[in-house]
C-alpha cells in the first residue's frame, strides 16, 4: 500500500515537473516538488530526462532550404502554366475528336435511316420494283402488301399506314423526274407525240445515240417509263434501195406497235392486280400468258413476219423484258434517215417512250 | 478571416492570404518565418541533416500547393507541422532502413553555407564540441530517441523540443488532446526505460 501511494505521488510530481523546470509553478507546488525530489531517486532521474529533452538545441535552417523551396515552386508554377496550356490543347483535340465522331455517327445514322425507311426494306418486307405500276394498280399493290404483312406476322396499323405513304411518295417522286432522265441522256428532238387518258400515259419521241440508249434503258428500269418503240437510223446508208424497201415496213411496224401498246395497256389494266402482284415471275411473262394473241418468245424482229411482229410487241409492252434493241440491230430493221445529230456513218435511234402519270 | 487573425499576426495573415492567391514572394516570407521550426522538427523526426533538408523542402512545397485548403482554424505553424509530420511518415515508410543506416550525422559543409550549425543527432560517441558543452546525456538521448517508434518520437519532439501545448499537438497530429496526453505519457515512460542506465 505504501509503495502504491509512493507511485501515485511520483506520478503527481512527474506531472508537475515540466512546470517546475519552466519555473511556472506556484510556490507551494514548487516546495512540494523539491521535498519529493530530495527523497525520490526515480523522480530525480525524471528531472534529468526532462532537462535533457528541453536542452536539445534548436539549429538554424540552412539557407539552401529556402532557396531550394522557392526555386522548386517557381519551376512548378511555370510547369503548371505549361500543363494548363497542354490541358486546354488536349481538351481542344479531344473535343475535335468527339465532334468528328459525333458527326460520323449522325451521318451514318441518317444514311442507314434513309435506307431502312425506304419502302423496299420497310420492316423487312421486300417490295419488288416490278410493282412500280400504273397508279390504279399501285393501290392494289399496297393492298396486297398489306395482306402480305398480315399474313407474315401482325404489324401495328400505324406502321402499315406509314409503309403505304412512303411507297406512294416514292412513286410521285419518280414520275416528276421522268423528263429529267431523258434530258440527261443527250436526247434530241424531244417532242410529245400523244397522250392517253386511261391509263394516263404521255408519249414522247426523241433521237438518241446507241451508247446513250443503252444507258437510258438501264436507267429507266423499274420506273414508270417504258420504251414503246425504237428504230435504228444509219446516217449514211450503205444501200439506199435496201433502206427504202424497208422504210414502209418499218413505219408499218411503228404504228402497229403503237396500237398494240395501247391495246395491251387496256388489257393490263383489266387484269386482276393482286393476282399479278403475288406472281413470283415477272409481270411481263404473266401478261404474255393472259393475252394469247401475243404468245411467243421474244425473238428477232422482222417487219415481214407477223409472228415476229407479235413477239416484238410483247417486248414493247413489257419494258422489263429484254429491250428490242437486239432485234433492231438486224440489218433488215435499218432505214435511212436524215442525220439530225451525227454524220459519217454513225448510228442512232429514234425512240418513243411512254411515261405513266402517277396519282 | 476572423479565425485567421485569432491565430496569426496581422502581417502573417496578410502573407497567408497573398500566398493563397499564389503569391510566391509572400510565401517566401512565410518560409523565412517558419523554416527554423520546420527544419528542426524534420531533423528530430528523421535524425539526419540530409533527409531533414529534403523533408523540410517537401513540406514547404506541399504547404504552398495546399494553401487553398488552409482555412485558419488552427495556427499556421500547427498546420505546417501537420504537413511536415505527414510528409515525414512517408519518408519514414520509404526509407526506414536507409534512415537508420544514416543515423550518424555528417558535418555540414561550412564553405557552402553561411551559418555554422552543430550536428544535432550524434551517435553513441559525442563529438568534441558537444563534450565541451557538457551535453553527453543529450547525445545519448538523441540516440535513444531514434530507437523509439515514429509516433512516440514525434510526440516527444513536439512537446519537449518544440514546446507545443497539448492543443497545438492535437492540431498538428490531427487527434484530440486526450490521445495526446496518453500517448505522451507512454512515450515518456518508454524513453525513461531506455535512458535509465544513463540518468
Amino acid at each position: 500500500m505504501v509503495e502504491d501511494e509512493e507511485m501515485k505521488n511520483c506520478e503527481n510530481i512527474v506531472n508537475l515537473l515540466e512546470g517546475y523546470l519552466a519555473g511556472t509553478l506556484a510556490e507551494a507546488q514548487r516546495a512540494e516538488v523539491e521535498s519529493h525530489l530530495a527523497e525520490c531517486e526515480l523522480c530525480r532521474k525524471e528531472v534529468r530526462l526532462f532537462d535533457a529533452l528541453r536542452q536539445t538545441p534548436a539549429v538554424p535552417a540552412p539557407p539552401i532550404l529556402r532557396r531550394n523551396v522557392m526555386e522548386r515552386l517557381r519551376a512548378e508554377k511555370t510547369c503548371h502554366k505549361v500543363r494548363i496550356f497542354d490541358k486546354v490543347l488536349s481538351l481542344f483535340r479531344f473535343r475535335f475528336f468527339v465532334w468528328g465522331a459525333a458527326a460520323a455517327v449522325i451521318i451514318f445514322s441518317v444514311v442507314i435511316g434513309i435506307q431502312l425507311l425506304s419502302p423496299r426494306y420497310y420492316i423487312g418486307t421486300y417490295i419488288p420494283d416490278t410493282y412500280r405500276l400504273p397508279s390504279n394498280i399501285q393501290e392494289d399493290m399496297v393492298a396486297a402488301n398489306r395482306t402480305a404483312l398480315f399474313r407474315n406476322e401482325a404489324r401495328a396499323p400505324e406502321l402499315e399506314t406509314f409503309a403505304e405513304r412512303a411507297l406512294l411518295r416514292d412513286a410521285d417522286r419518280e414520275a416528276g423526274s421522268a423528263l429529267n432522265i431523258l434530258n440527261r441522256f443527250n436526247a434530241s428532238k424531244i417532242k410529245q407525240v400523244r397522250k392517253i387518258e386511261k391509263p394516263a400515259e404521255t408519249f414522247y419521241s426523241f433521237e438518241i445515240s446507241v451508247e446513250d440508249l443503252k444507258r437510258f434503258e438501264t436507267a429507266i428500269k423499274n420506273t414508270n417509263i417504258r420504251i414503246v418503240k425504237q428504230q435504228m437510223i444509219v446516217a449514211s446508208a450503205d444501200s439506199d434501195s435496201d433502206a427504202k424497201a424497208h422504210e414502209g415496213g418499218a413505219k408499218n411496224l411503228f404504228y402497229q406497235a403503237d396500237e398494240e401498246s395501247n391495246r395491251l395497256g387496256e388489257a393490263w389494266k383489266r387484269k386482276d392486280a393482286p393476282a399479278l402482284l403475288t406472281a413470283p415471275e415477272p409481270v411481263g411473262a404473266r401478261v404474255a400468258e393472259t393475252v394469247p394473241a401475243l404468245g411467243g418468245a421474244a425473238g428477232s424482229l422482222s417487219p415481214q413476219s407477223s409472228s415476229n411482229l407479235k413477239s416484238a410487241e410483247v417486248q414493247v409492252a413489257d419494258e422489263r423484258t429484254t429491250p428490242i434493241v437486239r432485234g433492231a440491230e438486224s440489218k433488215s430493221k435499218m432505214i435511212q434517215g436524215t442525220p439530225s445529230r451525227k454524220s459519217g456513218g454513225d448510228r442512232y435511234y429514234q425512240v418513243e417512250i411512254g411515261i405513266r402519270d402517277q396519282p | 478571416m476572423g479565425s485567421e487573425t485569432k491565430h496569426q499576426t496581422g502581417t502573417e495573415s496578410a502573407l497567408i492570404e497573398r500566398s493563397r492567391q499564389g503569391d510566391l514572394e509572400a510565401f517566401d516570407s512565410l518560409v523565412q518565418i517558419h523554416q527554423d521550426r520546420i527544419y528542426n522538427l524534420s531533423l528530430r523526426l528523421l535524425g539526419n541533416e540530409e533527409d531533414a533538408l529534403d523533408l523540410a523542402q517537401e513540406a514547404f512545397c506541399a504547404a504552398f500547393r495546399k494553401m487553398g485548403s488552409f482555412r485558419g482554424e488552427a495556427a499556421f505553424f500547427s498546420w505546417l507541422y501537420r504537413i511536415t509530420v505527414n510528409q515525414a511518415k512517408n519518408f519514414w515508410r520509404k526509407g526506414a532502413q536507409r534512415v537508420s543506416d544514416r543515423s550518424v550525422p555528417l558535418e555540414p559543409a561550412n564553405s557552402e553555407n553561411e551559418r555554422e550549425y552543430a550536428p544535432p543527432i550524434p551517435n553513441g560517441a559525442p563529438n568534441p564540441r558537444q563534450q565541451a558543452a557538457g551535453h553527453e546525456l543529450r547525445a545519448i538521448l538523441d540516440e535513444k530517441m531514434n530507437e523509439l517508434s515514429f509516433d512516440f518520437r514525434t510526440i516527444l519532439s513536439l512537446r519537449f523540443m518544440e514546446g507545443l501545448s497539448y492543443e497545438e499537438i492535437a492540431e498538428a497530429l490531427g487527434c484530440n488532446t486526450g490521445t495526446v496526453k496518453s500517448r505522451l505519457n507512454r512515450a515518456r515512460k518508454e524513453l525513461r526505460d531506455l535512458m535509465e542506465p544513463y540518468l
